[in-house]
């Protein structure tokens, strides 16, 4: 099948009938009806599918570059059918990309490739590249931050790994070096990313981010499960130490059952909040558990909920 | 590529017709081979095969890549903002001298000057596009490293009518980069103000003075000016536009290596000494060149940031001295240098040495000192030539008459033009299946056929030093090996005898043989395989005169080798054979 969308609300409708009896004379309708249908029978052959048929083919060209228009189909076996304009415009203006190179809507990215050349080399791109490409977040960092600079500071200059400072060297820690953190491997990714991101010159650091999961306790009072009744107060009872080293770089939730169990996992730059805040001023925010849970929370669920790497516990039984 | 959206066989078409009558109710039990049917069914089957080869057309001309037409091409990387490149114009450098007069200080040699140079008897016209002035020295002006070009100074005029006009220029052959635009406010006034080309332009703002020029759908060329707004300074309505050209015929006159300056004011004779022969006319770029260079100048967006943007942007801008490019960041040199990015230029085989030079400062000024990233330098590197030996065994059908010695030449050829149409470049690879497969294809009488590949670089000996030597082959070497030489040299002097270098069987260590192989001395150097390094230690080479050693390897995959960086994959054709054996095609009954 044709892989031509139309969307009635911004291209114009092709309503296609017959109007083989309305271009004869009228007498061939009643004298020779079947010369009327054998051309009505012709026309519909050129408008199918059928070798030959070209009556889709002009229809098409109205849209054939029209990339919002061209869409991917799916077979029977629920593999993607390609759409070859979409394919024909990217080969145009992809340097080698199909749209089957794209994690997700090949569409879109084909609209904004320009936009992505354009800023290729920024931090952006990079963003922008591993969304597109294999649907992954990634962290670009800049290592030369971190090189150990002797008497950078009053007191004296730190260097290893408790100051993140280190000497510099051929590789990662100099000027012209750039960092990826990213969940996938840097195989995957290498030669596509250098050739479409990647400035030239500069060393190319990559970090494969193993994405853990961590839960904190929080409980509402003592005897009655917050859960169930979303009225209840919140009580926060304590603040519990760290767990473990620094697990991951994304904020992961989950919530459990029952009240006596773990609760949710944020950051630690929320639970810092938490650390400094009376029990009045949470209720004053939040006032309940289901309150604080929702997804309209002001700290769960917006930006003040930021990426750390250190997951803490707190556990009401603790008191 | 095509798109084909519908079938465009005649017979296919009837016969689908006839399927689709024949699933109608009213037709199904129609004879179509009766003779009245089938003729109307064939005037049916042939308007829809026009119409479809039409609609098919049309589809695709609508792309770049399946256009065939110049004019939709040309439409197309218009649209990617590409402009195509015109016939370019052969150029020289010549050191002109003249006599000075008596009281005669200073000399003004005009723009235009005539100087005509012959190839294979064809005599062409060579101008210089700019004025030049010498001081006298030595009773004698010379005007060192002038640039002339080929071509047939011609000039076009148009009187500037409005913004939305464009002004053809009706002529195919136009260098278009050797082009001045001057604008008179009017007619009558001599005072002009030079526009320039919006390719070369570094910035454009409300003042800038800038063209832009087209090839057009019947190959003649489009001028335009900017409508005030966007691009520039726009000539007042009734200005005299003059452009003045080269009519060039561009690569014909490549390769002039003397030339005859035509008489300064009609009686001074002036000498010619030539720096650099004609070198760098190509013709328009090719429909072929357009969908490959337009796609990847849209992706460098005019910006030099990744390796590609690198090759894609000096392709596009310097095709006619230069045959390939390739770039690669600081961090993957070997050793790295951060903070750059190298290139390498493989340019076209008449270009001298002097050209090459210009190209590369020419590259630096006008590309990546304005385009790419601050603190990025660039540094060009020569291409590394690197040797294929190919020993080739071939079996031949002893029932076909065919001469051996014919079939030899005649795989060998073969053996050449792989190389010179799939080799020889820069990422090139060589791939022996695909040669085996054009030898077995060769004749009908080539049964089956092998080639056993060694890898060989060459070094110029500096005779009579006792010196260090490294050989960096661009892949990876096979591991020393108990039956076989691994690493093999090409003959040469040493303490008054004829030698050679060999590995020493099953190991890395290098030694030198005579030729009656005495091992005359026990380590001269090693080899790394992983890295494919060969190292000879303080080699001191007879004093024979200049020599080049050869050092041949086998590699540690002899059906794929995938050079590196700027090397580039050549044939040995002196140490290559085919060898022809005759296959009697009977089975025996004893091995």
């Amino acid at each position: 099948m044709y892989n031509i969308e139309l969307n009635p609300s911004r291209n114009h409708i092709s309503f296609h009938n017959s109007k083989v009896a309305e271009a004869l004379p009228d007498f061939y309708d009643s004298e020779y009806p079947l010369f009327v249908k054998f051309l009505e029978t012709y026309y519909d052959y050129m408008d199918g599918d059928a070798n030959g048929s070209f009556s889709r083919l002009i229809r098409d060209l109205f849209h054939s570059r029209d990339i919002s228009s061209l869409k991917s189909s799916i077979d029977n076996s629920g593999n993607p059918i390609h759409n070859e304009f979409l394919d024909s415009v990217l080969e145009e203006i992809g340097d080698g990309l199909e749209s089957s190179s794209f994690y997700n809507n090949p569409r879109m990215m084909t609209r904004l490739i320009a936009d992505f050349y354009r800023s290729k080399g920024t931090q952006i791109s990079a963003e922008q590249f591993f969304k597109a490409f294999y649907n992954e977040d990634v962290e670009v960092t800049y290592p030369k931050k971190n090189i150990f600079i002797l008497n950078d500071k009053l007191g004296g200059s730190l260097v290893g790994p408790d100051s993140l400072h280190y000497i510099q060297d051929d590789k990662r820690y100099q000027i012209f070096s750039v960092l990826l953190k990213t969940g996938i491997p840097f195989n995957d990714y290498e030669e596509l990313y250098r050739k479409m991101v990647h400035p030239a010159g500069f060393h190319l650091a990559a970090d494969v981010v193993v994405q853990g999961l961590a839960e904190i306790n929080v409980r509402a009072g003592l005897t009655t499960d917050p859960l169930a009744v979303a009225e209840a107060p919140l009580q926060l009872v304590a603040l519990a130490s760290p767990l473990a080293a620094p697990l991951f770089t994304l904020l992961t939730m989950k919530s459990t059952v029952p009240v006596d169990s773990t609760f949710a996992v944020s950051s630690a730059k929320t639970l810092e909040q938490y650390q400094y805040m009376p029990l009045s001023r949470l209720n004053d925010i939040h006032g309940t558990v289901a309150n604080w849970v929702s997804p309209a929370s002001v700290t769960m669920d917006n930006d003040n909920v930021l990426m750390s790497d250190t997951s803490y516990r707190e556990d009401a039984d603790e008191e | 590529m095509t798109i084909k959206n519908s079938d465009l066989d005649f017979v296919n078409i009837k016969q689908s017709l006839i399927e689709h009558f024949g699933q109608s109710e009213a037709f199904s039990d129609y004879d179509f081979d009766g003779s009245g049917l089938s003729s109307i069914l064939d005037v049916l089957a042939y308007n829809t095969h026009i119409n479809a080869l039409t609609a098919n057309m049309a589809i695709n001309e609508s792309f770049l890549g399946s256009a065939q037409i110049r004019s939709s091409v040309l439409a197309h990387a218009a649209a990617l903002g590409y402009t195509t490149k015109s016939r370019t114009s052969s150029s020289a450098l010549v050191t002109l001298t003249i006599d000075a007069l008596v009281g005669e200080d200073v000399l003004t040699l005009p723009a235009g000057h005539s100087f005509s140079g012959d190839v294979d008897e064809l005599s062409f016209t060579f101008t210089n596009r700019e004025q030049s002035t010498a001081f006298k020295l030595n009773d004698k002006f010379v005007f060192e490293n002038v640039r002339i070009y080929e071509g047939v100074s011609k000039t076009s005029t148009f009187v500037f009518s409005g913004e939305d006009n464009a002004y053809v220029i009706a002529d195919k052959n136009i260098d278009t980069s050797q082009m001045t635009v001057k604008v008179f406010s009017n007619f009558n006034t001599s005072q002009y103000i030079n526009y320039i080309n919006i390719e070369n332009a570094v910035t454009i703002n409300e003042d800038s003075k800038v063209y832009i020029i087209k090839e057009i759908s019947n190959g003649y060329f489009e001028l335009f000016f900017s409508d005030g707004n966007v691009l520039g300074q726009m000539p007042t309505v009734g200005s005299k536009i003059q452009v003045e050209y080269l009519r060039t015929r561009g690569p014909e006159s490549n390769g002039v290596t003397s030339f005859t300056a035509e008489l300064l004011n009609g009686t001074r004779p002036i000498s010619t000494e030539v720096i650099s022969n004609s070198a760098g006319g190509s013709e328009k770029e090719s429909l072929t060149q357009i969908k490959r260079n337009a796609p990847r100048a849209f992706t460098a967006q005019q910006r030099l940031v990744t390796a590609d943007d690198y090759e894609n942007l000096i392709k596009s801008k310097f095709s006619s001295h230069i045959s390939d490019v390739v770039a690669w960041g600081g961090q993957d040199n070997i050793p790295p240098e951060f903070g750059k990015v190298f290139v390498s230029l493989n340019f076209n085989g008449d270009v001298d040495e002097p050209t090459k030079l210009a190209t590369k400062e020419l590259i630096s000024d006008n590309l990546t000192s304005n385009l790419s990233i601050m603190s990025i330098d660039t540094k060009f590197v020569d291409p590394v030539d690197t040797y294929l030996e190919l020993a080739c065994t071939f079996n031949i059908d002893a029932a076909k008459t065919v001469s051996p010695e014919a079939m030899q030449v005649a795989v060998k050829n073969v053996i050449r033009s792989h190389f010179d149409t799939t080799l020889e470049t820069f990422d090139a690879v060589f791939r022996r299946s695909n040669l085996l497969k054009d030898i077995d294809d060769l004749d009908t009488a080539i049964l089956n056929s092998r080639i056993d590949v060694k890898g060989q670089q060459r070094v110029s000996i500096e005779t009579n030093l006792q010196k260090d030597y490294t050989f960096n082959f661009p892949y990876a070497l096979a591991a020393p090996d108990n039956d076989d030489h691994i690493i093999t040299t090409s003959i040469f002097k040493y303490q008054g005898l004829n030698v050679y270098i060999k590995n020493k069987i099953g190991s890395d260590v290098l030694q030198i043989f005579d030729l009656d192989g005495v091992i005359r001395e026990k380590n001269i150097g090693n080899y790394i395989p992983s890295t494919g390094v060969v190292f000879l230690s303080a080699l001191a080479v007879d004093n024979i005169g200049a020599m080049v050693l050869k050092v041949s390897v086998v590699p540690a995959n002899t059906s794929t080798i995938r050079p590196l960086r700027n090397y580039i994959i050549n044939l040995d054709d002196d140490a290559s054979y085919a060898r022809a054996v005759i296959d009697l095609q009977s089975t025996r009954v004893l091995l």
